[in-house]
């Protein structure tokens, strides 16, 4: 458990570092899609909550390496997104194009609102957060686009894959 | 103990979230210092080296996507003499951003040895990983001598310009508040009439700066495109360097003073190099002023 949880830690961090460089080449808007929390959805769901909210606290932390926010920012609401995706795991599947569009779609809400509740509360002045913004938007709708692909990507390479429990239930 | 034992291992999941969200809270609570200590150092240190390379790669790559897109616009236009232009047109195209690449560096050069306070050149290797912050991450940390609050500025159509500050410093890299970010706040005055006011950032996604406290009384001397620069009242900016130009001049009936929209002299959508300002040994930050009025 603790080798995939690194490795999903280590992937989302890769994946934060090319948001700040590969993908501003690429994005419209200068919003940039949040790969990092796909991978950590993916990796949570899969997992269950406690190594998706241990995952998500250190890929959090990775990214306040990265950004002006002050530390513990990112990690407190990718735990909040990892124990909460990660109670999924055995009640809904997340396969196709809809489902995972829609996990996507609602953690990068959770994210935002998590985020503008922290800044109000910390009061954390650099934080441009509102979902009256069209960055907000564009960026949900980003990530969400993207989610299906990354997670078909993930599912056919089987990384993070876990044995499903057998027998009688 | 026993009782510890049990809650762990029945509320384990509950136990670790709480334990992780109390961590993160400590973390925001005691951030209250403008530097983040060792912890936060070494952790930008180290993902600074793997920012570094992936900057370095996605700059071969973005290269790359811009010499395939050109030789497909070749190709649609002469397509008799198709392979030979490829080729001709991939090589030519490596020249130019090379030759591109070349100017821009002579200027920075250039431009350093003007300067008379010590500067660092700095090369551009991320933004924000989100879109939350207006984070710049550059090439440069401490062992370069960066330290937090040293100015930078960048060398834009032959003119310097304000970029802003530097907030955290890892060993190989550092991380730049510009002054686009709604915490940014410089000293400033009106190079024109000399009256003073404070420039803020209007926040990511805005790239417009607000000074404020011009008193009221000055609006009949203030034009639009007049130049604002650093006033040099602050210890962190030395006087004179461009930071923007007047676009729109507004008063509230009720303020005494003038709030000037400005738009900033750098274009941080091209930035590529920066140069960062070193005091000298004696501490005091001083640009010449004939650079900083040479530049209008």
């Amino acid at each position: 458990m603790i080798g995939k949880i690194v490795r999903a830690v280590l992937l989302a961090a890769l994946m934060g570092i090319l948001q700040t460089n590969a993908l501003r080449f690429v994005s419209p808007a200068a919003v940039i899609p949040d790969l990092a929390l796909i991978i950590l959805v993916f990796f949570a769901h899969r997992n269950g909550s406690f190594p998706g909210q241990i995952a998500g606290f250190f890929t959090g932390l990775l990214l306040d390496f990265l950004s002006l926010a002050p530390l513990g920012f990112f990690a407190f609401i990718y735990t909040v997104i990892g124990f909460v995706f990660g109670a999924t795991k055995d009640r809904i599947v997340l396969d196709g194009v809809v489902l995972p569009f829609v996990a996507l779609f609602l953690a990068t809400l959770v994210k935002i609102l998590t985020a503008g509740a922290l800044a109000g509360v910390f009061s954390i002045e650099t934080a441009s957060i509102g979902l009256l913004s069209s960055r907000a938007w564009i960026e949900i709708g980003l990530t969400a686009l993207l989610a299906p692909l990354l997670f078909a990507l993930m599912s056919m390479m089987g990384i993070f894959h876990t044995q499903q429990r057998g027998g009688f239930r | 103990m026993r009782r510890f034992r049990e809650l762990i291992h029945n509320h384990g999941t509950g136990v670790s979230l709480t334990a992780l969200l109390l961590s993160a809270t400590l973390m925001l609570v005691f951030q209250s210092s403008p530097t983040r200590g060792g912890f936060g150092e070494l952790g930008l240190s180290i993902v600074g080296i793997v920012q570094q390379s992936t900057a370095w790669v996605a700059g071969g790559v973005s290269s790359t996507i811009g010499s395939v897109s050109e030789l497909g616009n070749l190709r649609s236009d002469y397509e008799a003499l198709l392979e030979q232009l490829l080729e001709y047109e991939a090589t030519q195209q490596d020249l130019v951003e090379l030759r591109q690449e070349l100017d821009s560096l002579r200027e920075l050069i250039g431009f350093s040895q003007q300067l008379e306070t010590r500067n660092i050149p700095a090369r551009v290797i991320g933004k924000d990983p989100g879109n939350f912050f207006s984070t710049i991450s550059i090439n440069k940390g401490r062992r370069d001598g960066m330290r937090v609050d040293l100015p930078v500025i960048a060398v834009q159509d032959n003119g310097e310009g304000l970029v802003g500050r530097i907030a955290h410093v890892g060993s190989t890299s550092s991380i730049v508040r510009p002054i686009f970010d709604s915490a940014s706040f410089v000293a400033a005055r009106l190079q024109s009439s000399r009256h003073e006011g404070l420039v803020s950032g209007g926040g990511i996604g805005n790239n417009v700066l607000l000074m404020r406290y011009v008193p009221e009384g000055t609006r009949g001397e203030i034009g639009y495109g007049d130049v604002v620069v650093t006033s040099g009242m602050s210890e962190i900016f030395p006087a004179g360097i461009r930071i923007g130009r007047v676009r729109s001049i507004s008063s509230q009936p009720y303020e005494t003073s003038l709030e000037l929209e400005l738009g900033a002299v750098v274009d941080f959508s091209r930035l590529e190099y920066v140069l960062v300002i070193v005091p000298s040994d004696g501490g005091s930050l001083e640009m010449n002023s004939q650079i900083g009025n040479s530049y209008q």
